[in-house]
């Protein structure tokens, strides 16, 4: 138990609730979370109307298909982005690294600074279009690693200064 | 390092230590032969005789199958030739390759697992594989010396675990009776099934078509005459028969001689097999808990196995304890098991690179005078907190939800298509019971409390696993819920650890009971974020 000593935190059964992380992701990820969707959404679209245009006979069993894809689609477009910006959080203390994700399944991943391997920054081609940068904070275990997406490219940059310093400071990770 | 490996450099050509070079045994050279020589042989006298009979579809296959065999023998021939391994006082070296050299090496003490492998045909020429390992995930850090001769491996384990002599305490040995308990396995109708699959992808790959060969077509002709029922029956009955069967065998395969023991350096050692010999050394270090699994016929049969939950394992790699065998067994292994790990475990945490730094302890001097210290329960037998109801309608729910799906899609089919039979969707209902069966009992199996040092929790009904976890080795926590769970004021909570399937959950328990008992197991973690 040596490994956190952090004493004069009792446990109070009943009414316990997990506090979400401190600070939000930057304002910008919303943006990036509707293009990643629509990443996903468009082609087959554009390519249903396009052949629906191409290909008079066949319009109806063209334009179905795209109609089904198109109109969740936008639903998901509009609504995934804005609800993960409520939900995706961050926070990291002297001795945690604390985030939240998620949108329909949330979760919740604390590690600890004494355990972490590796901090990495991860910037994907559209995270990059919004000026945005993802961490990944892993541990020894296979599926514990810690990931803060969507924030401002010199935070993230900052942060991974930051938790770098740290982790080389306290050794040990539990392998 | 370019310079040719001849046997004159048994000298030590890199001045380090001086250590000799040896060679892989010539056992494997005699090997290599045989392995391709003997299917070689039948190949190609049948290609002679039936040369005018045969196509180009066949002949291709026939020249495909000799060309690589030829290239196994050469690639095997050359690793021989050119594999040179050593032991110096500091570490262990591997060289070989003719275009690409390689030259691998691990320092000794880094060495945390010495496995020894052996399969029929290497037991014939008196070889065995070697893999040492260095207790870390990564594969490309350890080194396997394929072929050296079985007293050799043997005495390289002894040299680089340092172990003296065999001094070992049995905790536990395959005892005949529980091979009744292959026929419990899961698996015998895949097993049952697989034959015919593998007759039908060879009468495809040589070009036959099974309705030219002529007992098949026999054979459908009467089973056409037949009563389907007595025709399913009788299936159902070779199928089963085989699978059993097939069970049955590659229990004894995998499990005779099973053993698992506890050597004096704090290393429990598992050896197993009929045809294929295989040794297993597992650090007390590396040993953050167990896993009991209950498939669900095995737990007809009130029998159980126990799975290590160690670090330093490949993806799917997995250190079994205890074969299916009597569910006390499994008990009285996996207490034995981690009463020896108890004691130390706050050495154990900090993670210290020497194996052996603190060997002094009361553990190792009692299993050197041959007994354990006295054993307490073992913490799967704690007893658990019961889970919110909340957990219990959940699995109700989906439950539900299957064979509603199934009567639905089968009525609507039906309505659609004639030749759908009307009464399919009876299949939904005729579900139920059992899917809710099945939901009482997830229920029912759910679990989670601390024993000691342990965390448990327990879960599944198709597979019921219960898992003691050693608390120092949980390295964070991963909260989810689904939006059910969110109505419901349910958790999952995630324990991450290094070892084993890296997180360990307990499912569906009540928000303020699952922080608490977070906060219980890692005293300090997660009270910062908790209010």
């Amino acid at each position: 138990m040596t490994a956190h000593p952090t004493p004069g935190h009792p446990t109070r059964p009943g009414g316990l609730r997990l506090r979400p992380p401190r600070h939000p992701v930057d304002r910008r990820a919303v943006g990036w979370w509707t293009g990643q969707a629509l990443v996903i959404v468009a082609p087959p679209v554009l390519v249903l109307l396009l052949l629906a245009l191409l290909i008079p006979p066949a319009r109806f069993w063209l334009l179905l298909p795209a109609l089904v894809i198109a109109v969740p689609g936008l639903l998901y477009t509009l609504v995934m982005p804005r609800r993960r910006y409520r939900v995706h959080r961050w926070e990291t203390t002297d001795d945690a690294v604390y985030a939240a994700s998620g949108w329909i399944w949330q979760k919740w991943r604390v590690a600890p600074m004494s355990r972490i391997q590796t901090v990495d920054l991860v910037r994907g081609p559209i995270q990059q279009m919004f000026g945005l940068a993802g961490v990944t904070v892993t541990t020894a275990s296979a599926a514990g690693a810690v990931k803060i997406n969507g924030l401002d490219r010199t935070l993230a940059d900052d942060l991974v200064e930051r938790l770098t310093a740290r982790t080389q400071a306290t050794p040990g990770d539990a392998t | 390092m370019n310079a040719p490996a001849a046997p004159e450099s048994r000298v030590g050509g890199n001045g380090e230590a001086g250590a000799p070079w040896s060679r892989l045994d010539p056992g494997l050279f005699r090997l290599g032969l045989a392995r391709s020589l003997g299917p070689m042989a039948p190949i190609a006298v049948t290609a002679l005789v039936a040369r005018d009979r045969l196509n180009l579809q066949t002949l291709i296959t026939l020249g495909g199958i000799l060309v690589t065999l030829a290239v196994i023998t050469v690639i095997g021939l050359v690793r021989y030739a050119t594999t040179r391994y050593r032991v110096t006082a500091e570490r262990v070296e591997l060289r070989s390759g003719l275009v690409f050299r390689r030259h691998r090496s691990v320092p000794r003490d880094r060495v945390r697992s010495v496995d020894l492998t052996a399969d029929p045909l290497r037991r014939i020429f008196g070889l065995a594989a070697v893999r040492i390992g260095t207790g870390q995930n990564d594969d490309e850090k350890g080194l396997v010396l394929d072929g050296i001769s079985r007293r050799d491996a043997r005495l390289l384990r002894t040299e680089l675990l340092g172990r003296t002599a065999p001094a070992d305490s049995v905790i536990t040995e395959l005892r005949p009776a529980w091979v009744g308990y292959a026929l419990l396995s899961s698996w015998s109708l895949l097993i049952g099934l697989a034959p015919f699959g593998v007759f039908f992808r060879v009468l495809d790959a040589v070009g036959v078509d099974p309705a030219e060969v002529g007992f098949l077509g026999d054979l459908w002709e009467s089973v056409t005459a037949t009563h389907p029922a007595v025709v399913v029956a009788v299936a159902l009955a070779i199928v089963l028969a085989i699978g059993l069967t097939g069970t049955l065998l590659l229990y004894v395969e995998a499990w005779w001689n099973f053993r698992l023991t506890r050597e004096p350096d704090r290393t429990f050692s598992i050896r197993r097999g009929l045809l294929t010999t295989r040794s297993v050394a597992l650090e007390e270090r590396r040993l953050h808990g167990v896993e009991m699994a209950e498939p669900l016929p095995l737990r007809w049969g009130r029998g159980a196995r126990v799975k290590a939950v160690a670090t330093g394992l490949g993806e799917d790699e997995s250190v079994v304890l205890l074969p299916p065998a009597p569910r006390a067994e499994a008990h009285r292994v996996a207490a034995a098991v981690l009463a020896g790990d108890a004691p130390h475990t706050p050495a154990g945490l900090t993670g210290s690179a020497g194996p052996a730094a603190n060997a002094g302890s009361s553990v190792v001097a009692a299993v050197h005078a041959g007994h354990f210290p006295p054993t307490s329960a073992s913490p799967i037998l704690a007893p658990l907190a019961v889970h919110p109801r909340a957990a219990l309608r959940r699995r109700v729910f989906r439950a539900i939800w299957p064979p509603v799906a199934v009567a639905v899609l089968f009525g609507g089919l039906a309505a659609w298509l004639s030749w759908v039979p009307g009464l399919l969707w009876v299949a939904g209902p005729v579900m139920l019971p059992v899917t809710l069966l099945l939901a009482f009992d997830a229920y029912r199996n759910l679990g989670h409390g601390l024993h000691g040092p342990y965390l448990v929790t327990r879960y599944g009904t198709a597979r019921r696993r219960t898992v003691a976890l050693r608390r120092t080795g949980i390295i964070g926590w991963t909260i989810s819920r689904s939006p059910f769970q969110r109505r419901a004021g349910l958790l999952t909570l995630g324990a991450t650890t290094a070892a084993g399937g890296g997180i360990y959950k307990v499912r569906d328990v009540s928000v303020a009971e699952g922080l608490a008992f977070a906060e219980e197991s890692v005293p300090g973690l997660l009270a910062p974020f908790v209010h």
